[in-house]
């Protein structure tokens, strides 16, 4: 008898969700705590950017742009010129924002570099980036690679117009949350105003080739993990219409488990010892776990035996995923990795640390907070897009009110770990988890309450411990 | 419909959001709670009240709620569901924020926030409770059985079982509302000084009772007279619909007065205006209308919409250029802009509805245009209703509709919030609201608890907004989840804020703005094709976000300023020895505190 999905499953889905609410999240948490802005306009600017997306990836399903499409998904040379100048001012503008004409001629690199070298740089920076998305037009990453540098340049506009005039006259916080909430609907309508009210999706070619054969990475995959008196079997089945096909299967036996486990903890426990008392890009937390996590990779694949599926089994349980879920999961980790190593290793996250812990304090020592609030602003936008086109992906409809819906739980993840970075993700990791074991756990609960159910976490931890989890 | 049915829709919309906002002013302009979650005591109270006055579900047919008590005999009426509505929201108020209120500013809007999506995600999933996703209607809002009035007609008095003539009973409940508020708003006319012959008409409109004024009888003051002449002038058109069937006379009547007190006022306030601001406000408010004829007149939208953008940018061009070469030009911009507001829509009322028959040359229908707008407590047009032949004019069918009872009960619902308000903001409590507002230790400091302050306020302000729920319901006769979105709030508080944050009066005056703006645009929108009514609607909403930013920079205060709510009234005759040296205080408007 087939295993049912049980809680392990939920945990599998929260941890998806929980990804793409921390990539929002990210950028939120940035703002809220560099630039002290509650950015209620955050989700809007997921919907921003998987919006933008489509102008690369389905051209004359643009209003006005469709003008210069020559079918479904291919542009004119006039198209595809203002895609690359709109790509190429992207790249230049998130520049122009850390500085003006001088950043662009270099100034803001951390080594002193002349005039020439650095334009130069920017400039080519910025026209292989357009080359690159117009000859991937209309792929799906072409139109996350055209999401992320167009919203890099238009979100620090947010600042620099609005909310840094606001600040300027000192407002309080809860006056930058209306004027957040006002920015969230102008963009928002704006989008509306242009694109109307149909829902859109993403073209995506789902096949790729991997190892010989064609794979479709939407498709689902079930993987049983089922314990029986001989050992740990992984099943690895394929989702094809009524029947499953299995695709392969894994034995461990006993010894094998708890030695692989074993020697993971041990590994855990020994990098957090041994990086216990440094303070360098890979912490205590982050060896252990990814000694360990390293260690069960390898120990599996080491270890792995075909095996049979046992008759009677002790616990079984099933997982429903697929592999675009799990690359959801990879891509996030990667870009938190980025951030993580961004902010610990390189000059410029030490300023982010700085301004973040006290800007007073900051600008005395000599760091330009001015530029820090916009590379800010740049990395939220940035996230933004890439969590917004890849939500529309996952959902695949996109709907202006899809930033929005998810704004709610990246406010919880925020404000349930405390505003800061580090604070974010586990807060929102938490949520996602939240969101979906809460539906599981609770029976009766329909799927529209995941929100609702995340609101309830928040509202409970918020009531205990007012600052958050990491919170100060 | 007539352009006076668009007027009175209008005025309805901005009483019940009028009231709504008065639950945000009190939460936020006074108090300091930023409240994001507003909407979900609206949820609350327009819920509330409908499953009250509904009947029993019927299991049998396709709507399904949790209970109706529409069959039983006294808590089945819209008295007791809006009453209740109103309780229960204030008791949620107050249980959402028990927890919720000692977070810091920016995590208690959040959290409110979230509470309202719950309660809207709660009415879309649970299909047992309130039809779930689909509009739950079969409920009849209060005595919508007796209209449209007829000579005929019975109308029972709730509670007391006595019948009484629908008629006579009714239209006098409007006249009295609509009388009153005119007595009253000549009675400031008068008192601020008038070039036109204003105290002749307040005599004549109190039928003498402003004669009879005495600071200690009952007609103290200008509300009470008011309210006596207002009773007085129903009486009258009662018995002259009661005895002659005078409908039609008995509307002209009404109409006229409430005409020539808005002559009054405006007499007032333009008679300060010298001629060539007069005249430049005409031009400015023509130059805006022309702007806007690509509109409705060209075919094509790509000509309508740059036209339109063309012609407007020349007009507000043209306005800027002025402000910055003229002085007295700058000095009168309000002014201007105001003659030129007032000037478009004279010209929207009177004109445009006549030009059409006109164009055609027909001199009756345009008269019966003009007629429908000038006796605008009558509705014309209909199947049912009272029939005239009228020289010239032609055939007029008369009759008074639901709209313009829901006018005078929503008009005094909002006038009643307006003084709770005004009076809960003069009152020691107001002062200890806008103290913890201000700063909260020194609320501790002097004794008081600012938590059970900050509770109260809560539960009054929801309850605010629940009423406003219940009058919902009763205007829209179907309630479907998809109204109670977050987007209510940021218009509530849209409105608080162009009003100004704690004034009372701002905050109908940002309620008029906003549905002007609504149903301008509601007008303008209807010349597009419908495939793109979306995306003006859309835009709409970004014209108005754009609007709130430069509110919010320029104008943080809102276009009425700051209140000051702390000096006594006018009218106090608390004669202290330090009162009667030093700057006189005035009641409302005025300086900082």
């Amino acid at each position: 008898m087939a295993p049912s999905a049980g809680l392990l499953n939920a945990i599998l889905t929260g941890l998806v969700t929980g990804s793409i609410i921390a990539l929002g999240a990210i950028g939120l948490s940035l703002v809220y705590d560099i630039a002290e802005v509650p950015n209620f306009a955050h989700g809007d600017l997921l919907t921003l950017g998987a919006y933008a997306a489509l102008l690369v990836n389905k051209p004359q399903s643009v209003p006005l742009f469709d003008l210069f499409a020559t079918g479904p998904r291919a542009v004119g040379p006039t198209g595809a010129g203002l895609l690359f100048a709109a790509s190429a001012a992207g790249v230049l503008g998130s520049v122009y924002h850390l500085g003006g004409v001088d950043a662009i001629r270099g100034g803001w690199w951390a080594v002193d570099v002349s005039p020439t070298v650095g334009t130069a740089t920017h400039v080519g920076l910025a026209v292989s980036v357009g080359a690159l998305i117009v000859a991937g037009l209309p792929s799906y990453p072409a139109a996350l690679l055209f999401a992320v540098v167009v919203l890099g340049a238009v979100v620090p506009l947010t600042e620099s117009v609005v909310f840094r005039k606001f600040r300027e006259k000192d407002v309080e916080l809860a006056m930058m949350l209306i004027v957040s909430l006002a920015m969230a609907f102008i963009i928002r309508f704006s989008i509306q105003t242009v694109f109307g009210g149909d829902i859109r999706f993403y073209e995506v070619d789902t096949s790729i080739q991997a190892a010989g054969s064609s794979v479709n990475f939407t498709f689902a995959k079930l993987i049983d993990l089922l314990v029986s008196s001989n050992g740990v079997v992984v099943n690895v089945l394929d989702t094809r219409g009524t029947e499953n096909l299995q695709l392969f299967t894994l034995g461990y036996g006993w010894l094998e488990v708890v030695g692989i486990l074993a020697v993971a903890a041990l590994v855990a426990g020994v990098g957090y010892l041994r990086r216990r008392d440094t303070a360098g890009v890979v912490g205590p937390r982050l060896a252990a776990g990814l000694g360990g996590v390293t260690v069960l990779l390898v120990g599996g694949a080491l270890f792995a035996s075909g095996g049979t599926v046992p008759s009677e089994t002790l616990y079984e349980t099933r997982l429903r995923t697929s592999p675009l879920r799990l690359g959801i999961i990879l891509i996030a980790l990667g870009l938190m990795g980025f951030l993580h190593y961004l902010l610990q290793a390189t000059t410029l996250g030490k300023a982010m640390r700085a301004t973040s812990d006290n800007r007073e304090l900051a600008m005395i020592r000599g760091i330009n907070t001015r530029r820090v609030m916009m590379v800010v602003w740049i990395l939220a936008g940035m996230f933004a897009a890439v969590a917004g086109v890849l939500l529309g992906f996952l959902f695949s409809n996109i709907t202006i009110n899809l930033g929005f819906f998810l704004l709610l739980p990246m406010f919880a993840g925020v404000i349930l770990g405390g505003i800061s970075v580090y604070g974010a993700i586990l807060g929102s990791y938490v949520v996602g988890l939240a969101m979906e074991v809460g539906i599981f756990a609770i029976p009766g609960l329909s799927a529209t309450y995941r929100v609702p159910v995340a609101f309830v976490v928040l509202l409970l931890v918020l009531l205990i411990k007012p600052e958050g989890i990491v919170g100060d | 419909m007539a352009v006076s049915d668009v007027v009175i829709s209008f005025i309805v919309l901005v009483a019940i959001y009028g009231i709504l906002s008065y639950g945000l002013t009190l939460k936020y302009g006074h108090t300091g709670l930023l409240d994001f979650g507003h909407v979900g005591f609206f949820l609350v109270g327009a819920y509330t009240s409908v499953l009250f006055v509904l009947p029993p579900d019927d299991p049998g047919d396709f709507t399904a709620y949790v209970f109706g008590l529409g069959d039983v005999p006294v808590v089945g009426t819209w008295v007791v569901g809006i009453a209740v509505a109103t309780v229960l929201s204030g008791i949620i108020g107050g249980l959402v924020a028990l927890p919720t209120i000692r977070l810091r500013e920016d995590y208690l809007a959040i959290t409110v926030l979230g509470v309202s999506v719950i309660f809207q995600r709660f009415i879309q999933a649970e299909s047992w409770f309130a039809n779930g996703p689909d509009a739950l209607r079969g409920y009849s809002p209060p005595l919508k059985s007796s209209f449209p009035l007829l000579l005929e007609g019975q109308v029972s008095v709730p509670f007391l079982g006595v019948s009484l003539p629908a008629t006579p009973v009714l239209f006098g409940v409007i006249t009295a509302v609509v009388w009153g508020v005119a007595l009253a708003v000549l009675a400031g006319e008068r008192d601020r000084g008038s070039p036109l012959p204003v105290s002749t008409l307040y005599l004549a409109g109190s039928f003498g009772l402003s004669t009879l004024g005495r600071p200690d009888g009952p007609l103290a003051n200008k509300v009470q007279i008011a309210a006596a002449g207002g009773i007085v002038a129903a009486v009258l058109m009662a018995v002259l619909l009661a005895v002659a069937d005078r409908i039609l006379l008995v509307g002209v009547l009404v109409s006229a007065f409430t005409w020539l007190v808005l002559i009054a006022v405006l007499a007032r306030q333009f008679g300060r205006l010298s001629r060539r601001e007069w005249l430049s406000g005409i031009a400015l408010g023509t130059g805006f209308l022309v702007a806007l004829l690509p509109i409705p007149f060209a075919d094509a939208v790509a000509v309508k919409i740059a036209g339109s953008l063309l012609l407007l940018g020349a007009v507000v061009g043209g306005f800027y250029r002025a402000v910055q070469s003229l002085d007295w030009f700058a000095e009168a911009k309000v002014q201007i802009v105001g003659a030129a507001a007032l000037w478009f829509v004279a010209i929207w009322y009177f004109v445009i509805p006549i030009v059409g028959p006109l164009g055609s040359g027909q001199l009756g229908p345009a008269l019966k245009a003009l007629l429908q707008n000038l006796v605008w407590i009558l509705a014309f047009g209909g199947d049912v209703g009272v029939d005239y032949i009228a020289a010239v004019v032609g055939n007029l069918t008369v009759q008074v509709d639901y709209q313009r009872f829901l006018l005078a009960g929503f008009v005094l619902f909002m006038i009643g919030a307006y003084y709770l308000l005004e009076l809960t903001a003069r009152s020691p409590f107001g002062r200890v609201l806008r103290a913890v507002r201000n700063d909260e230790d020194v609320v501790r400091s002097l004794g008081k608890d600012p938590f059970v302050y900050k509770i109260q306020s809560m539960v009054i302000g929801s309850a605010l907004a629940g009423f406003a729920g219940a009058l919902w319901a009763v205007y829209t006769q179907g309630l479907t989840f998809v109204t109670f979105a977050p987007r209510v709030t940021f218009i509530a508080l849209l409105i608080v804020f162009i009003g100004g944050p704690n004034n009372n009066k701002g905050t109908i005056l940002g309620a008029a703005v906003f549905w002007a703006f609504q149903q301008a645009t509601t007008q303008i929108a209807s010349f597009f094709p419908p495939a793109l009514r979306v995306n003006v609607v859309a835009f709409r909403l970004v014209v108005m976000g754009i609007l709130f930013l430069i509110v919010l920079y320029y104008l943080p205060d809102g276009l009425l300023g700051k209140a000051n709510y702390s000096t006594p009234r006018e009218g106090d005759k608390t004669h202290t020895p330090q009162q009667e040296g030093g700057v006189a205080a005035r009641a409302d408007g005025g300086d900082d505190e």
